[in-house]
């Protein structure tokens, strides 16, 4: 076998390493998941698996996923109406009754109204007067649904007591990651406000903390780093796929979570509770829906905490010296003070404290809060998303910092498409401009052939780089991409120059590659310098840009254009 | 035509293009900076404000502008979104200079009766001050830049006059761009100055060849080594100008389509800088060395 020499076989060698990082694969079907919520995880899916169908109906694009979703998933809460011995009660359940039965007899009721030790006669308006009527019925009164997902690996099937929440994406057919700007998500720019002046240390514990609170909210295709612009440390946070109103106020808001007896602070988020109940409809869920005013509903949810020793400790401490009022009605009564609630130093819920938690170490709270809406179901929402959040800071605990967004940019997913296939079809005609401009001044084939070989390679390994390490190819990395062909256009005439040049005269193609290679060494130094500022401007947003250029400039310095001059010394010798 | 010989008797005249270049940018950019205090215009990226983009058919901008202006009380620009190869209407970007983030995507639904969501909606939101660190951030990357580049200029030819002629060469590629920006009236963003830095790289490009074939080479005489340099150079030039030219034609990106603007008009600009200001400058500056060695020997 004939060699192509040093050169070429370098390039070559590239070539294929690049096909290998960017690993392309054909045939791929289904939708990758992005992220998950509870329910799904503790089935056993995991970020990154391929969904290829929902009870059996194959999946073809991630808006057809999402669509099929709701449709199976979905599950209305359902009203529920009680009538026992004593009262009735009218309200709304989705994946709890809200009490228990135990003999026909009411227990740990959380309905308003109904009471623990009544006697249930009617539910939905079917009569219950032996306990065979109620185990007819019971498992019928909550919606639930089946639900059939099947993943590259295998199948999962199981019962859904609430819609699912699955975010996913296109498979991706390559290893080359697209940037926010080519796949639609939001990105923002957060600055620690304080007296004191942010540290290294301070900024990693907030990325930790900023990590943590997205992992909780099933948020996993995200990346945060440290930025700095003009010595102000900031943090810079990209999650795809979703927008603004979903994450704003959620990732800046500081989550200082304190709970109070009068002015002393019985305990706070983070490491005073060490257990919350999340997803679990028997410990967390919304409880009560009603009109709280004309047009106007409210939603009531709780969940469940446990309070470490020490906060248990403080709670006995605080609560031994409060007297007790009667309640009047029931026969228990309550401590004078109640537990106040504060988020953000907002009062978001006052609980009045049972007397006979006086003085006690009591380690288990039921927090509460509410939301409120036009509708039922906005409210309903609202309440859902407070519970969240609030759990969210119970344990992750606030952040260190409060944080200011200085830059928040959310971009949709139908640009960034637009713009990928618009960005190919500009750099096709760019290239074939290029090629007619040298054809016109060279005439010769022998020339506009290998340079194209060599601008479509020095692409190609370029990919091969974001594939293998990586990178996010976004708008700035495609412009970064763009100028650095054009550089190596420009050094290609150069060399081509010299080598055609080198026929007429007495030089050999070496003497006169070896002209060729110092002006383009200069050329490429003096490049180098002026992007390297880049790197570290503007918090790295232009980052991708700088790198881009740096790394495709480099690539074709040292091994694409060095093949083009050894491409045409053979075609010229010819 | 024997270029060389053309060379050889007007290369002084052909001084007065780049000076008249020089004094025109200067004046305009000079005159801009008098009335506003600032080098450039500054679009949201560098200035702070909202900028959001509306990806629907066939909005009436006029009536768009007319109902923001009222409502925020405030300067409000609107562009359409185009992609011109095939004159399809894309979307329309609307700017404002203030922090109207929470009011302007509703304010737009208002106005267009549209129903915005993530799919067709994307926003950009800069608090002032970061914009401020921003442009400040970026006008020292340009300074440390054309520094740097001055440094490896210097130490690849190592020779004082040659040298200061490459970076003037660069600096009239940078400030004549700037001032037709500025008279076109476009606000420059963060990529447009990135823009700049590729300037800086591409236009020393063509004066290293030019000043390697001037300095290092030996064969024909020194104007016919400035024609040699010229066919390369210029071939290099227009390959390129052809290139970013279709691409600021067909690309639907306003930020690629700033960046490829302004490199363009600075790769024409380099034309005149490298071969009627530079390569003067070389040529009477071989002259004078040739003068000098004769002199000594």
């Amino acid at each position: 076998m004939k060699s192509f020499g040093v050169r070429i076989n370098l390039l070559i060698l590239m070539l294929v390493l690049s096909l290998i990082a960017i690993a392309p694969r054909l045939d791929v079907s289904g939708v990758e998941i992005r992220s998950l919520d509870e329910i799904s995880k503790s089935q056993g899916l995991n970020i990154g698996d391929v969904i290829k169908s929902i009870n059996n109906v194959e999946i073809e694009t991630p808006e057809h996923f999402i669509e099929l979703l709701k449709e199976t998933s979905s599950i209305n809460p359902v009203r529920i109406n009680i009538v026992t011995d004593k009262s009735n009660a009218n309200y709304l359940a989705q994946n709890n009754l809200l009490f228990e039965l135990e003999n026909l007899t009411i227990k740990n009721s959380k309905i308003p109204n109904i009471k623990d030790g009544e006697i249930l006669r009617e539910i939905n308006n079917i009569k219950i007067n032996t306990e065979e009527d109620w185990e007819k019925i019971r498992y019928d009164l909550l919606p639930v649904k089946a639900i059939r997902i099947k993943t590259e690996k295998k199948e999962y099937v199981f019962q859904i007591s609430k819609e699912l929440e699955i975010n996913v994406k296109d498979v991706s057919r390559n290893n080359i990651r697209k940037g926010l700007d080519l796949e639609g998500g939001t990105r923002v720019l957060l600055k620690p406000v304080g007296e004191t002046k942010t540290s290294d240390q301070d900024i990693r514990n907030l990325i930790d903390v900023i990590s943590d609170r997205l992992d909780i909210y099933g948020l996993a295709d995200k990346r945060i780093r440290s930025a700095e612009v003009e010595g102000d440390k900031l943090i810079l946070v990209e999650i795809a796929g979703i927008s603004k109103e979903e994450i704003e106020g959620f990732i800046a808001t500081q989550g200082k979570f304190e709970a109070k007896i009068g002015n002393e602070i019985v305990f706070t988020g983070g490491k005073d509770v060490p257990f919350v109940c999340k997803d679990d409809g028997t410990c967390s869920g919304i409880r009560s829906c009603s009109a709280v005013d004309t047009g106007k509903s409210g939603c009531r949810f709780e969940f469940s905490i446990k309070l470490s020793t020490d906060a248990a400790k403080r709670h006995a401490e605080i609560t031994k010296s409060l007297d007790i009022v009667s309640s009047g009605v029931g026969s228990e009564g309550y401590l004078s003070k109640p537990l106040d609630l504060y988020l953000d130093n907002e009062l978001i819920d006052t609980l009045q404290i049972s007397s006979s938690l006086k003085g006690s170490e009591t380690t288990d709270i039921l927090i509460s809060g509410s939301g409120f809406g036009d509708s039922e179901e906005i409210a309903l929402n609202d309440a859902l998303l407070n519970m969240q959040k609030l759990q969210t800071v119970l344990i992750t605990g606030s952040l260190p910092f409060q944080l200011e967004v200085v830059k928040i940019d959310s971009i949709s997913p139908i640009f960034g498409e637009e713009f990928l296939k618009n960005a190919i079809l500009a750099g096709a005609v760019a290239m074939v401009a290029v090629l007619i401009v040298v054809f016109i001044r060279y005439r010769n084939l022998k020339v506009i052939i290998p340079m194209m070989i060599t601008l479509l390679s020095e692409i190609f390994i370029i990919m091969g780089f974001a594939g293998l390490f990586k990178w996010n190819l976004d708008l700035a990395a495609i412009a970064g991409i763009i100028a650095s062909v054009g550089t190596g256009v420009d050094d290609q005439i150069v060399i081509a120059d010299e080598i055609l040049r080198g026929k007429e005269q007495i030089f050999n193609w070496k003497e006169r590659l070896k002209r060729a290679f110092f002006i383009i060494f200069v050329a490429y130094a003096a490049t180098l310098a002026a992007m390297l500022p880049l790197i570290w401007a503007v918090a790295g947003l232009l980052r991708g840009f700088a790198i881009a250029t740096l790394v495709g400039v480099s690539i074709g310095v040292f091994i694409t254009r060095p093949a083009f001059g050894a491409m045409l010394e053979r075609l010229m010798s010819k | 035509m024997n270029w060389a010989l053309f060379l050889e008797k007007h290369y002084k005249k052909l001084f007065v293009v780049p000076i008249i270049m020089l004094l025109f940018s200067l004046i305009v950019v000079g005159s801009f900076f008098y009335r506003t205090g600032e080098l450039f215009e500054r679009d949201v990226s560098l200035k702070g404000g909202v900028s959001a983009t509306i990806y629907e058919k066939d909005i009436d901008v006029g009536k768009l502008e007319t109902f923001l202006e009222e409502k925020l009380d405030t300067d409000v620009f609107i562009r359409k979104l185009g992609d011109v190869a095939s004159n399809k209407d894309i979307g329309v970007v609307v700017e404002v200079g203030s922090d109207v983030s929470g009011v302007i995507k509703n304010n737009i639904e208002e106005a267009t009766g549209l129903s915005l969501n993530k799919e067709n909606f994307s926003i950009e939101v800069v608090s002032s001050s970061l914009g401020e660190s921003f442009y400040q951030s970026l006008l020292k990357a340009v300074v440390i830049s054309f520094v740097l580049m001055a440094i490896v200029i210097f130490v690849a030819f190592r020779s004082f006059i040659p040298s200061a002629a490459v970076l003037l060469s660069a600096f009239l590629d940078i400030i004549f761009p700037l001032a037709i920006i500025e008279l076109l009236g476009i606000k420059i963003n963060a990529a447009g100055i990135a823009a700049f830095l590729l300037v800086i790289g591409y236009s020393v490009d063509t004066d290293i060849l030019l000043t390697t074939k001037m300095l290092k080479r030996k064969e024909g005489g020194i104007y016919d080594r400035v024609i040699d340099s010229a066919k390369t150079g210029l071939t290099m030039t227009f390959a390129t100008i052809a290139a970013l030219s279709i691409a600021y034609v067909i690309t639907t990106s306003f930020v690629l389509e700033q960046m490829f603007l302004i490199i363009v008009i600075a790769l024409f600009v380099d034309i005149i800088s490298t071969y009627f200001m530079n390569a003067g400058i070389l040529i009477w500056y071989c002259k004078k060395k040739g003068e000098n060695e004769k002199f000594w020997s």
